[in-house]
Order: C-alpha cells, then structure tokens, then sequence
C-alpha cells in the first residue's frame, strides 16, 4: 500500500467500512509510515473532539415570546381562545355543551368548597395540588376524591369540540352531516344528564355520588368527541 | 403523503454515543398536542438547546440559528399530530429539525460546484496551551463554521450526531456517494486546520 492508497481509504478505515484484510494492509502501512501514522492520529483527534462538542447552546435572546405569539397565529380561528362560535350547522354537536360547562364548573367550584371543608386542609392541599385530567382515573373512588377533574374534563370537552368543529369545516365534507346528527344525539343525552346532575350538585354540593355521576358523564361525552375526530381524521 | 420530518428512518441515530435527554412525560405530551401553549413551552423550554446547537452547527450563523430554531418549534406545533410514539420524542424533535434547516439550506447543499475552493476557506485562529497548540471545542465549532455548506452538513450530522450516509441522504436529499465525498472534504479541511 502507498500513501495515497492509504489516505483515501482513512476515512472508511475509521469509519469501520474496510473489510478484514484492508484494515490489515492499512495499520501495516501505518506502522511503517510515520507521516501516514500521523494522519490516522490527526482524524482520530479530530473525531474524539466532535464527540466532545456540548450537546446543548442556549439562544443569546428570548425565542419564547415571539414564538408563542406565531403558534397563536397559526391556530385555525376557531381554535384560538375567544374565537365567536361557528355558525355552520354542524356547530351544534358541540356548542350546546358551552353553556352547560360554564355553569357546571362554577357549580363544581361549590362542591370543591363544601368537600375541602369537610376534609380538613392537610388533606385537600395533596389533593388539589394539580388538577388531574390526563391521569384518569382507574377507580371512580379516585375520581369521586377529584373535584377538580370536572372542571378540567368540562374545559377538555369544549377544546375537543373545537378541534372537531375546525377538522369538518375544513373538510366541507356533505357526508359529515350524518355523522353530526348521530353525535350530537348521543350529546345531548350525555348533556341531558350532565345539566341535571350539575342541577342536584347545586342543592348538594357535598354529594360525593353526584360528583362521581358528573365526571364520568364528562369523560364518557369527551369519548364521544375523541371517537368523532378519530373517524374525521380517518376519512 | 410522507411528511417533511419523517423523511428517512424512524429511529435514532444507528451509532450516536450523545447523551438524548430525558423524554416528555405522557400527560406534558398529550396536553401539547391538544393545543395547550404551557405544555409546549414546557417542551419547549426541555429542548430548545439541543435544537439550537443543531441549528447553529449545521447552518453555521448564529442570528439564523435562532430564527431557525423558532420555525423548528413553529413546525412542531403545527404538526405535533404527526408524532405516533413509535420512536422517542427526542428523535422525531431531531428529524424536524435537520429537516427544516436543510429544507432552509436546500439550495446551497446543490451548490457544491461552486462553493469556494478549499485553499480560500478562512482557518480561523487556535487556542494555545504551552507549546503545544491546541484545538479546543470552541475551535473545532469556529472551524465547522467556515465549512462550505455542504461539507458542514456532513460533518455536523455524521460525525457529531452519529447518522449514517443513507441517514444524511435520505434527510437531506443529496446522493450517498455526496454525502461521503463532503464528509471527506470536511475532514481534510478541519485535519489541516489541527495541524497547521
């Protein structure tokens, strides 16, 4: 082997590309060569400090505050906060729901009162530490011990109805009519009994079986609305 | 359709040794893809310097570094959706990233021809140590920084990240046999700039 054979091989040499008997041609002839030697122990050199390079740089200014205002103004219309409801007919398979989630949250914020003061402060400072919409719950006994959760689910519920709202008018798809009518029955009745366990809350806000009814209307009326994008999106 | 940042292979890098930092936790991840903005800056703020680095290395311009990083998140958000799980989060965070700033240096990765020819390219100054002259990690990225582009890409993603020439081809839209030819020509320039 010459220098040139080697140096055009260095790079696959110690990239582990050579076969057996290459690499063995290649430390012979670095071991007999000393300039050759040195180029292997340059680029050996040269790759340890790429490796040593910080994974990290922090940005010399703040990229935060402008970004957050572009992901604002990326979102479709419908989706940004105190966006005008829709108007289109398909609308109603969610909007209905509005009205009911703002009572019901102020009617939750009575039932959370009236259940922290029968608990005692140690207590429901662990429990009302964060809210605990993503982790539902696996018991309704957990989810009874959450009031905060119907809040949550109740706010839940109108950002997935507005995802929805924005998917279908951006299909202007017919055919979704019928899906419409089918959910916004089904809502209605998961409403229907929303609105009157909300209304039995208010006359006993320290009814645990009530606040156990509500959270899981809420979370059966949010699968009703995840189960609905998922067949938007798959469409 | 295969969207922009799911060009090449799902999964990390084959013979990275970087240490990835730790995944999002479920419920962060899931509130960002409903469009809460507390929980991306939240993925934000986790990853915002690893996307950075990525950007200024392989772009080599800090100020662009930073607009870039901004549409990487800005891209993110948009297409969060896309995300499945299938690989970690940190390397869907990664593929986005090398996709939009190649996407961003598309047309001087197809200038190679006419980049400026080697013995043109500024060697910037070293640190020394004794007698010895040293190359610290604060001159091999000014020296990366004076790479012709498409030689800086290479070196960046093969031998700082740890991805394989069909990785680099697939993600950047060069030839194999290119991206080997501009890792050799960046390891050349750098190996003189060591020992010069």
């Amino acid at each position: 082997m010459n220098h040139e054979a080697f140096q055009d091989q260095l790079d696959d040499y110690v990239d582990g590309a050579l076969s057996g008997a290459e690499r063995a041609a290649m430390e012979a002839h670095a071991a007999a060569c000393a300039p050759c030697a040195a180029s292997l122990a340059q680029l050996r050199a040269l790759l340890g400090l790429a490796q040593q390079l910080p994974p990290g740089a922090a940005p010399e200014r703040d990229l935060w505050t402008a970004l957050r205002e572009r992901l604002v103004a990326a979102e479709p219309e419908a989706l940004r906060p105190g966006a005008a409801p829709a108007s289109r007919w398909w609308a109603r398979a969610w909007r209905p729901a509005v009205g009911v989630a703002a009572a019901a949250a102020a009617v939750v914020f009575l039932a959370l009162c009236a259940w922290l003061s029968q608990r005692g402060p140690r207590e429901a400072a662990v429990d009302t530490a964060a809210p605990r919409l993503e982790s539902t719950p696996a018991t309704a006994e957990t989810a009874v011990l959450t009031p905060t959760l119907v809040a949550a689910l109740a706010r839940e519920c109108m950002g997935a109805g507005r995802i929805l709202q924005a998917s279908m008018e951006s299909r202007n798809d017919p055919a979704d009519e019928a899906l419409t009518h089918s959910l916004t029955a089904g809502i209605e009745v998961v409403d229907q009994s929303i609105a009157e366990t909300v209304a039995a809350l208010e006359k006993n806000p320290g009814n645990v079986s009530l606040l156990k009814l509500v959270t899981l209307r809420y979370q059966q009326k949010l699968a009703l609305l995840h189960s609905a994008m998922e067949i938007v999106e798959e469409v | 359709m295969l969207a922009a940042e799911t060009r090449g292979r799902d999964s990390a890098p084959s013979r990275t040794s970087r240490a990835e930092p730790p995944e999002p936790d479920a419920v962060t991840l899931e509130r960002a893809r409903r469009r809460d903005v507390d929980a991306f800056e939240s993925l934000y703020r986790a990853y915002v310097d690893r996307v950075h680095a990525l950007c200024w290395r392989l772009c080599g311009d800090r100020h662009r570094a930073e607009d870039l990083t901004q549409e990487v998140f800005l891209r993110v958000w948009e297409r969060i959706d896309a995300y499945e799980g299938r690989s970690r989060f940190f390397t869907w965070l990664y593929r986005v990233t090398v996709n939009r700033v190649t996407d961003a240096l598309r047309g001087e990765l197809q200038r190679t021809r006419r980049e400026v020819p080697e013995d043109r390219v500024q060697v910037p100054e070293r640190s020394t140590g004794g007698e010895h002259v040293v190359m610290t990690t604060l001159d091999l990225e000014a020296a990366m920084a004076t790479l012709p582009t498409g030689a800086r890409v290479a070196f960046v993603l093969h031998d700082v990240e740890g991805y394989t020439h069909e990785e680099i081809a697939a993600m950047t839209g060069i030839a194999v046999g290119t991206s080997k030819a501009q890792l050799h020509r960046a390891r050349r320039l750098l190996r003189r700039q060591l020992s010069s």
